[in-house]
This record gives structure tokens, C-alpha cells and sequence, in this order.
């Protein structure tokens, strides 16, 4: 008899998989051009080396913190609820299989590429063990604190597909739970211990998070009393929760396995009648169908609202509780990039989730046989991003503005200070402006090429947000091995980077928002029926090359009469 | 009975010749050189190149959007049935490189200008006058004008960065080597 009989056959397929040595070898190969690219960057004469290995080490290891608690939860939180949906988890129950067989089949299938490929990276993380300022009980810590983010996240993203039944509620519960478990939760004890005027974070903000052992492996070293915990406790404690976690999910699944879900799912997820109001009916001629779609799909949601409320409820707790404290520099950034993030992450998903739910429910299929044709759903789709987006993205552009204002008054007379608040604001607003641009374009793209919307959101983030980063990096990287690092202890250094951030910044996102429009543009039909990734698509008088491949393979054979 | 002269084998020699005369199922590739074209797409994905290629002038920033342009050229002139040949632009890079390479100690930056202008010029003249009239086309494409435009634009755009690049490599280097 096999012990977890999936779990043994996952494991097998992805040994024999090209793909699992190809995510192992580029992950390890960024991380070390990011951390090389670093060195040379940052720390190039500026830090003695020792310093310089500890700022590699903390900057690196809350990359991987990231990357380990957003990949394992977004490819794991659709998992089941997919099954679900598509009706095949009750014929895996006709079988032999049991609960736990799938659930960890699930997980291994799901989280095996990116477990490997977290594991390929942490040897960049020993640069800074031997440059010094490192110790070794500090990297192996931090090995086992990234390792058991990621095993955390997952498990979570395992409960909540278990529960959940539709696609879009699984990924935003499960982002939710997982940013709220390891930062919001920690950033609170912080509020907290602000307020109370204490030197660290209260010890039960800490101690249950995945930020507790990061946190224990970075600021504290390991094993010391200092945080009132050690670590060894806030791993166990973690980790005992992925396992209750992931056994609450064994126990849930048998019981919704998609008949009742159902059933359920139809009694709460009406289709709701939307009227437009008076001016809209009167100024509306020509309706695009996609729009009074998405609206009816979408009615009721709350949309980004509840997060941009809360936020707005614990900044001004925040003023109120802490005062002049909390008015610094520091927390205007952070609340900045809190914003700005979540109303990317909201577009992002909304990109990525739209194209792909119009495939499974068919609507885009019907909707392409009718004479409207590929540009109105495109047209639609696009408009629908816009509108859903517009209010929330005022919302955040007028907070930044109270936030510039507040800086300038918090200056007090005018001087370069204020320029330095406005100029950052125009910036700010100018960048967040272009990422959503880009972010819905690549989102959509991604969407109709990709089989899941975790895929397509991954794909999305490594276009968007990393590719440039990893291309200046390398770059980087190359310019400092070939003048053996001199370039960077002059001036030279900070304009070669400065402007070649900005320069590939707008490069990668005016190239995949154009690959994405030409795509979208020329062939949509193939992407929609997945026709185009696989090459056996060719749209009317494309290139000679490109049909003579196509067509001598798909070319079926004509049976002839014998003499 | 189902031997020869019977009325089976008459109607096997009326047959068969039919069949070896009916034409295929699918479209054989003469077929294929009649289809119709979709003239409104070809107008389309003309404008787009020429605004990729309009982008693709900016040097350094819009080097994806000139390699896309050049692809969408590519595409839309084997799509109207041209021939693809390309003028030799890349022997006009590596040239120009070599020739900056060299001129950038003597001449500065001027010089530098001075040289690309010319070069860019000669490059300009030669991909319009390629695909402006293109011979042998068996469609005409109405955005021609158009796709020339765009692809000069993108031609420029790339071998700018090219050099801007290679000029700043040098910089860089020849400090590298004072200090």
C-alpha cells in the first residue's frame, strides 16, 4: 500500500518535469544577480563589508519573506474551490482516496515549484555570512523562518479554498488572511507599542506570526530572550497552525464537495438587477454589453472600500492615540506604499480574475459569435477595469495630497522642503498612474493566456514589478565585474543606476503593455480558445513562415480511393 | 460477375479518373494565394506599427516598442503577400559603433552628433525607399505610407540606443581606466 498516493505521484511528475529545473536554476541565478547587482549598487565603497552583508542579508531575506507568503497563498487558494466548481472533487471521492490524500497531493502539486525554487535562492543569502556581519545561527534561522512562511501560507490558502467555492472570494480572502496574519497584525502591536510607549512589539502580536521568526532572525538573533519569545517557540506555534490549518481543511472537504456548494452558492450569489439611474439611462445611447454584465456580476460587491476603510480608521486612531509621534516622515511612506499597493493588487486581480471568468461562464464565447466582435469586448472589458477603479483611485490620489499638505505644514515655511513634498507627490501620483495602465493591460493579457488566475497574476507581478529591477540589476552586476567595481566609488555610480532605473522602468512597461495590446488586438480569438500559447492557431494572412509550420502539422491526411 | 467487363468495373473506370480530378478538401496553397485579405486589419496594424515606431524613436526608453514595430512590418508585408528584405541596418550599427568608438576621443560629443545624423540619415533614405513603393506586392496595403514611416522611425530609435550605449560604455571606460 503507498502512503499519500498522490502526493507520491505529484512528487514523481514534477522530478520529471523540465520546467521544475528551469524555476530551480532561474531562481537561484536572480537571486544572485540581485544580490551581486547590490553589492556593486549599494554598497560599492560606500559600507565596510561586513555592513554591506548585513544590509544584503535583511534585504534579500524580506524579498523571499514576500515571495514566500504571496506565492504560496495565491497558487494554493483556488486549488480545491476549482474542483469544485468544475465538478471533479466528488468523482476523487469514488475512489479509495481520503481527505488528507488530496489536500496534500494538492499542496505538494501546487507549492513543489515554489518550494524548490525558495530553496535554490537561500544560498545567496550566505553572501553576507561570509562578508561578515551575519552570524551563522542568524542564516540558518532565517532558511528555517522562510521555509515555514511559505509552508504556512500555503496551508492557508488550502483552508480557504476548502471553504470557498468561488474563485474570486478564495483569492481575496486568502490574500487578506495571509497580509493580515503576518503584517497587519505585527504593524498593530507596533501602533500599539507607540502608544504605550514601549521598546518592542507586545509579544502576542509577534509570537503567532510568520513575522515572528522573521522578525527573531533579523532584529534579535537567534535564541535571545530579548523579544520575550524565542524562536524555536514562534516556529513551533506558526507551524502548529499550518497543521490545524491544513487538518481543519481534511476535515471541511469531504463535506462540501460541490453538490451542496451549490446548491448554496445558488441561494447567495443571485444575479442581481441593477437599474441605472436617470442620468445614466439618459445619457447612455450605444451600451456596450460588457459593461451592464460586469455590473449586474459585480453588484454588491463592496470593491476595495472595506481595505481603504480600515486603513483610513487606523490612521486616524493612529493620530489620535500616538499624536505628534506618528506624524514623521516614516509612517507618510509607509502609508503611501500601503495604499498604492493594495489599489494595485485590487486592479491586478480584477485584470487577471475578469477574462478568466468570462471564459468559464461562457459569456465571452456567445459574445464572439455575435457580429459585435473582438473590440467590443476588449473596449468593454477595459472600460469596466476603468469604472471600477476611478472612485478608489481618487479616493488614494486625494489622500496623498492631504498627505503632501500635511508634510508641508508639518515643514512650516516655505522652502525647499515644500518643493521636495510636491515633487514627491506628482511622482507618486504620475508612477501609480502608469502602473495601473500597465497592470490592466498585462492583467487581461495574462488572464486570457494563463489557466488560473494565480498563474496569470504571478506572471503579471514578474512583468510589471520585477523585470526591470532583475534587467538594472544584471546590468549592474555586469558594469561593476567589468571595471572590477571602480564605476560605483565614483559618481558615475548613482547616475548609471538612477537613470537606468527610470529608463527601464518606462522601457518594460511601454513593451508589455504594446505586447499586450498587440496581442489582445490580433488575436484574441485564438487566446480565448487557448489556441495561441499552443501554436496551432493562425490567424487569417499571417506570416508565410508561421503557416507553412502550422499548416503541414495540423493538416489532416484525406483518405484517397485504392486503383 | 465482379470481374472485368462487368458493370462494376465501368463504373470503377468512370470513377476513378473523377475522383483524381475532384479538388481536395482543404485549400491547397494556390488556394491559399487567392484568399481575401482583411484590408481593414492591414490598415490597422499599419498605424499601430507606425505608432510603435513614433514611441520606438525615443532612444533607450522605447527599444521594446521598435523591435515590436519592426515585428508588426514583418508581419503586415508577408500578410499583403511583399517580399520581407531588409536593407543591411545592421552592418550600419556595428559601423557606426566602430566609427564612434574611435571618433569619440578625437571629435567629443559633437563629433558624436555630427556622425550619427549622417549615419541615421543614410539608413532613413534607404528603408523609405525600400518599403515606401515595395515591387511585388499582390495586395496593396492602403497604410503602406504609414508602415514605411514607423518602421524608419524604429530603425532610428534602435540604432541610437545602440550607439548612445556604446558611447557611454566608452566613457565609462575611459574613466575606469584614469582611475
Amino acid at each position: 500500500m503507498t502512503i499519500l498516493p498522490i502526493a507520491a505521484r505529484e512528487l514523481r511528475l514534477l522530478a520529471r518535469h523540465s520546467r521544475t529545473y528551469w524555476t530551480r536554476s532561474l531562481n537561484a541565478l536572480v537571486v544572485a544577480v540581485i544580490s551581486l547587482g547590490m553589492l556593486y549598487a549599494g554598497f560599492g565603497g560606500a559600507l565596510s563589508p561586513a555592513s554591506a552583508g548585513r544590509s544584503l542579508f535583511i534585504i534579500v531575506s524580506f524579498i523571499a519573506g514576500a515571495y514566500a507568503l504571496l506565492d504560496g497563498a495565491l497558487m494554493t487558494a483556488d486549488c480545491l474551490s476549482r474542483e469544485k466548481r468544475e465538478g471533479t472533487l466528488g468523482l476523487l471521492f469514488l475512489t479509495d482516496l481520503r481527505a488528507h490524500d488530496i489536500i496534500i497531493g494538492k499542496l505538494i502539486s501546487n507549492v513543489g515549484n515554489s518550494a524548490y525554487g525558495l530553496i535554490a535562492s537561500l544560498p545567496a543569502l550566505g553572501i553576507g555570512l561570509f562578508l561578515g556581519g551575519v552570524t551563522g545561527k542568524e542564516f540558518f534561522c532565517m532558511m528555517l523562518a522562510l521555509v515555514n512562511a511559505l509552508f504556512f501560507s500555503a496551508a492557508f490558502g488550502m483552508f480557504i479554498s476548502a471553504v470557498s467555492y468561488h474563485e474570486r472570494r478564495a483569492y481575496t480572502a486568502t490574500t487578506l488572511g495571509v497580509v493580515g496574519w503576518a503584517v497587519a497584525w505585527p504593524a498593530l502591536g507596533w501602533a500599539w507599542s507607540l502608544y504605550r510607549y514601549t521598546p518592542g512589539i507586545a509579544l502576542p502580536f509577534l509570537v503567532a506570526s510568520p513575522a515572528g521568526a522573521f522578525w527573531h532572525a533579523i532584529a534579535a538573533g537567534a535564541w535571545r530572550p530579548s523579544l520575550g519569545y524565542t524562536f524555536l517557540e514562534t516556529l513551533a506555534m506558526t507551524h502548529c497552525f499550518a497543521w490545524a490549518f491544513l487538518g481543519s481543511a481534511s476535515f471541511i472537504l469531504p463535506r462540501r464537495i460541490g453538490a451542496t456548494a451549490v446548491a448554496r452558492d445558488g441561494t447567495t450569489t443571485r444575479v442581481r438587477r441593477v437599474r441605472p439611474s436617470v442620468f445614466q439611462r439618459s445619457k447612455r445611447g450605444f451600451e456596450n454589453p460588457m459593461i451592464r454584465t460586469g455590473e449586474r456580476l459585480e453588484a454588491g460587491a463592496w470593491g476595495l472600500w472595506p481595505a481603504l476603510t480600515i486603513f483610513l480608521i487606523v490612521w486616524a486612531l493612529g493620530w489620535a492615540f500616538v499624536q505628534m509621534n506618528w506624524l514623521t516622515w516614516f509612517s507618510y511612506v509607509i502609508a503611501v506604499i500601503l495604499m498604492h499597493a493594495v489599489l494595485l493588487l485590487a486592479t491586478m486581480l480584477q485584470a487577471c480574475r475578469g477574462p478568466r471568468e468570462d471564459q468559464q461562464s461562457g459569456m465571452l464565447e456567445i459574445l464572439l459569435t455575435t457580429p459585435l466582435g473582438e473590440d467590443v469586448y476588449l473596449r468593454g472589458r477595459m472600460l469596466l477595469t476603468k469604472r471600477r477603479c476611478l472612485w478608489p483611485l481618487l479616493f488614494v490620489v486625494s489622500t496623498d495630497l492631504g498627505l503632501a499638505a500635511a508634510g508641508c505644514w508639518h515643514a512650516g515655511r516655505f522652502s525647499w522642503e515644500w518643493l521636495a513634498w510636491v515633487g514627491a507627490l506628482v511622482a507618486l501620483a504620475g508612477k501609480l498612474l502608469l502602473d495601473l495602465y500597465t497592470v490592466s493591460w498585462v492583467g487581461f493579457w495574462q488572464g486570457l493566456k494563463s489557466h488560473s488566475a494565480g498563474i496569470a497574476l504571478r506572471r503579471t507581478t514578474f512583468y510589471v514589478f520585477v523585470m526591470h529591477w532583475l534587467i538594472l540589476l544584471g546590468c549592474l552586476t555586469f558594469l561593476g565585474l567589468c571595471t572590477q567595481g571602480k564605476v560605483f566609488q565614483s559618481g558615475a555610480g548613482g547616475w548609471i543606476s538612477g537613470v537606468g532605473y527610470l529608463v527601464l522602468f518606462l522601457m518594460i512597461r511601454l513593451h508589455v503593455c504594446g505586447l499586450a495590446i498587440t496581442e489582445l488586438r490580433d488575436e484574441l480569438r485564438p487566446l480565448t480558445l487557448g489556441l495561441a500559447k499552443e501554436g496551432r492557431w493562425c490567424a487569417d494572412g499571417e506570416s508565410s513562415a508561421r503557416q507553412g509550420q502550422i499548416d503541414e502539422s495540423s493538416r489532416i491526411p484525406v483518405p484517397r480511393l485504392r486503383d | 460477375m465482379l470481374g472485368k467487363g462487368t458493370l462494376f468495373s465501368a463504373l470503377r473506370e468512370r470513377a476513378l479518373p473523377l475522383n483524381r480530378t475532384l479538388p481536395s478538401a482543404l485549400p491547397s496553397d494556390s488556394a491559399r494565394a487567392l484568399r481575401s485579405i482583411d484590408t481593414a486589419r492591414l490598415i490597422r496594424r499599419s498605424l499601430r506599427c507606425f505608432v510603435f515606431g513614433s514611441i520606438g524613436l525615443v532612444p533607450l526608453v522605447g527599444v521594446g516598442l521598435a523591435v515590436q514595430s519592426m515585428q508588426l512590418a514583418r508581419s503586415v508585408t508577408r500578410e499583403s503577400g511583399g517580399e520581407w528584405c531588409l536593407p543591411p541596418f545592421r552592418l550600419y550599427r556595428v559601423v557606426g559603433v566602430a566609427l564612434l568608438w574611435f571618433a569619440d576621443p578625437v571629435w567629443g560629443l559633437i563629433g558624436d552628433w555630427v556622425l550619427s545624423i549622417f549615419l541615421l540619415l543614410i539608413q532613413s533614405f534607404l528603408c523609405l525607399r525600400r518599403f515606401h513603393h515595395p515591387p511585388n506586392v499582390a495586395t496593396w496595403n492602403p497604410g503602406q505610407s504609414a508602415l514605411a514611416w514607423g518602421m524608419t522611425m524604429a530603425q532610428v530609435g534602435l540604432s541610437l540606443s545602440l550607439w548612445i550605449l556604446a558611447i557611454l560604455f566608452r566613457r565609462v571606460w575611459n574613466e575606469d581606466s584614469a582611475l
